[in-house]
């Protein structure tokens, strides 16, 4: 299989051609997305060097700038985002397939599409307004109870805005989206299979047991999509985190992201020299995050269909 | 024996009982989210009437009188509109380039690169636009918004498109070969036909995205909610946009108009959405 397609004739060589700049256009969209945001990291890069990586710093009045708490921020919101919606998403997807009624299914699908085409800005503001007071009641009991735990080891702030809060609103968010690409997998389980499962006598638990670990790839495929999809949203991430540079382990107090520190912080960014730059090596930084997880949702995805291509 | 018996009934029990509540658990949000959104979103509408919500400016200060969100209703129609125009003229072909060479490495290649900016962070859209184009037109303007949301949806559409003929049965594409004079007329005249449903699903479904998409347009449109955009160079305002500033604003009327914009943005994106569902089932059919 080569790079080129097998071009038969003229008129085959005109199609190809005449679409070749559908690459480009796609390829050209990245490259210009890295080129641009490294280009304008350079007078920052250039101020500070590397340290504006792994410094936790913000002071515009000093001109020094670290992005340190929001990379952090923007992996750990989205751990925990996984943590939430791993469980959900895959007994959505198994429950779809398993227990919801034939005639019932097309309605619980329905709304499983309408919560992953919900707009996020409505994720975010349901979250600051609902889930926020929820989650520091909840927080606080387990800071009051689990506190020697790193993880809540400090008090959780009253406004409930934090780094669990929004760990927990990416989690239900990006559910839906986990839930689809592995429900995709599960219904192309071949059929033997399934019957092979259950006529050695293994019970429906053990069933769906065995058949999860048949489409791994394809689970591991939707987690990565959700954990983009977390590591990626903005505003609403914005609007419950709390900004605030905290580089803790403890998810009870506010943290910050790479992306909610460019929204919060872009409208200020032209009354300083180098801040703007800072936001875009943010924006750098969020890039090769961003590609790196959806290449590994990629080559998952790609190994289930070699997986099931060859069953 | 019989007692491995019973712990298996029970593993079984419990396990499937586990999947059923967390996935009941899973959409519980959802329900949640819309009648919250529905109350207080009726609650804001009321106070002004339907109308005046869809068509007037805002009214913050009185929250007796909220006004509405008619120019960032304006501003999102008008984005909507463009951006999808953009991405369809776009995703189309590259759908279909996808399709068609599928063993080939190229197209492989814009596969892989179109699915990796499925899920890319939208908000890296919005910053290259903003030091783009916007720089370049020197204010923040619409046709920013716009480009940022259509790069946003390209790829998504474009992987329905390509899903859409890939459905098409092999029989009907000899067909179409054989009474096409060329490969470019069977695939756009006949094949894009054939797959139209499949297509159009594709396209409301970015269209649904675009009209919520918020980060592209953070850097891009300027946000200006009290007056419609003066054309496509100007700045202007959308109802998502809206959302994002009033819900953080202090005074009572901004909350209260980002709930009743929340609720006509939810309309409008589940209408499209469910327009797209029903499409697809009578594709199955």
């Amino acid at each position: 299989m080569g790079l080129m397609p097998r071009l038969r004739s003229r008129d085959d060589r005109v199609f190809f051609f005449l679409h070749v700049p559908t690459t480009i256009v796609v390829l050209g969209i990245l490259l210009a997305m890295l080129t641009v945001l490294f280009i304008y990291s350079l007078p920052v890069l250039r101020h500070e060097g590397l340290r504006v990586f792994i410094d936790n710093a913000w002071k515009p009045n000093e001109e020094y700038y670290g992005l340190a708490a929001a990379i952090f921020g923007s992996v750990y919101t989205g751990l925990i985002a996984l943590l939430v919606s791993a469980p959900l998403a895959i007994s959505l997807a198994v429950a779809l397939e398993e227990l919801v009624p034939r005639r019932l299914r097309g309605v619980v699908e329905t709304l499983s599409d309408l919560m992953a085409a919900t707009p996020t800005i409505i994720y975010g503001l349901w979250a600051m307004v609902y889930l926020a007071p929820l989650m520091y009641r909840a927080l606080e009991v387990l800071h009051r109870y689990l506190g020697w735990l790193p993880f809540f080891s400090q008090p959780p702030t009253p406004t409930g805005y934090s780094i669990a809060t929004a760990g927990v609103m990416l989690g239900i968010m990006s559910t839906p989206y986990a839930a689809a690409v592995i429900r995709e997998a599960y219904a192309m389980i071949p059929r033997d299979l399934r019957e092979a499962a259950f006529s050695i006598g293994a019970t429906r638990w053990e069933a769906v047991r065995i058949l999860l670990g048949v489409i791994k790839p394809s689970i591991l495929s939707g987690l990565a999509l959700a954990f983009a999809r977390a590591v990626g949203e903005t505003v609403a991430v914005t609007l419950v985190i709390g900004n605030a540079f905290n580089l803790t382990l403890s998810v009870t107090v506010p943290g910050i992201t790479v992306s909610s520190l460019i929204a919060s912080q872009f409208a200020n960014s032209g009354l300083y020299r180098y801040m703007q730059s800072a936001l875009f090596a943010g924006g750098l930084a969020l890039f090769f995050i961003g590609l790196a997880v959806n290449i590994v949702a990629v080559w998952f995805m790609r190994k289930w269909e070699e997986e099931i291509g060859h069953a | 024996m019989p007692r491995i018996e019973a712990r298996r009934r029970l593993a079984n029990l419990a396990g499937m009982g586990l999947v059923a509540v967390l996935a009941a658990a899973a959409l519980l949000p959802l329900f949640h989210i819309v009648a919250v959104v529905a109350v207080n979103g009726v609650e804001a509408i009321e106070r002004s009437g339907v109308l005046s919500f869809l068509t007037e400016a805002p009214n913050p200060l009185d929250p007796m009188h909220p006004g509405g969100i008619g120019p960032a209703l304006e501003g999102t129609a008008l984005l909507v509109a463009l951006s999808t125009l953009f991405s369809v003229a776009l995703a189309l072909p590259a759908g279909v380039f996808i399709a068609e060479f599928r063993r080939a490495g190229v197209s492989r290649l814009t596969l892989m690169l179109t699915l990796i900016l499925v899920e890319f962070p939208t908000v890296l859209v919005g910053l290259t636009i903003y030091a783009t184009e916007v720089k370049w037109v020197g204010h923040y303007n619409m046709l920013a918004g716009a480009l940022a949301l259509a790069i946003v949806v390209l790829p998504y559409m474009a992987v329905h498109v390509s899903e859409a003929l890939r459905g098409i049965p092999r029989d009907l594409r000899e067909a179409a070969f054989s009474v096409a004079a060329s490969r470019m007329k069977a695939v756009y005249r006949v094949l894009l036909g054939v797959a139209r449903r499949g297509i159009l699903v594709g396209v409301l479904m970015g269209l649904a995205k675009a009209a919520g998409e918020t980060a592209p347009l953070l850097f891009t449109i300027g946000g200006y909610f009290q007056v419609p955009p003066q054309g496509l160079t100007g700045p202007g305002g959308a109802v998502s946009l809206l959302i994002y500033d009033y819900a953080q604003q202090a005074l009572p009327g901004y909350r209260l108009l980002a709930w009743g914009a929340a609720l006509v943005l939810m309309v409008i994106v589940f209408a499209v959405m469910i327009a797209a569902r029903l499409l697809v089932r009578e594709v199955r059919l």
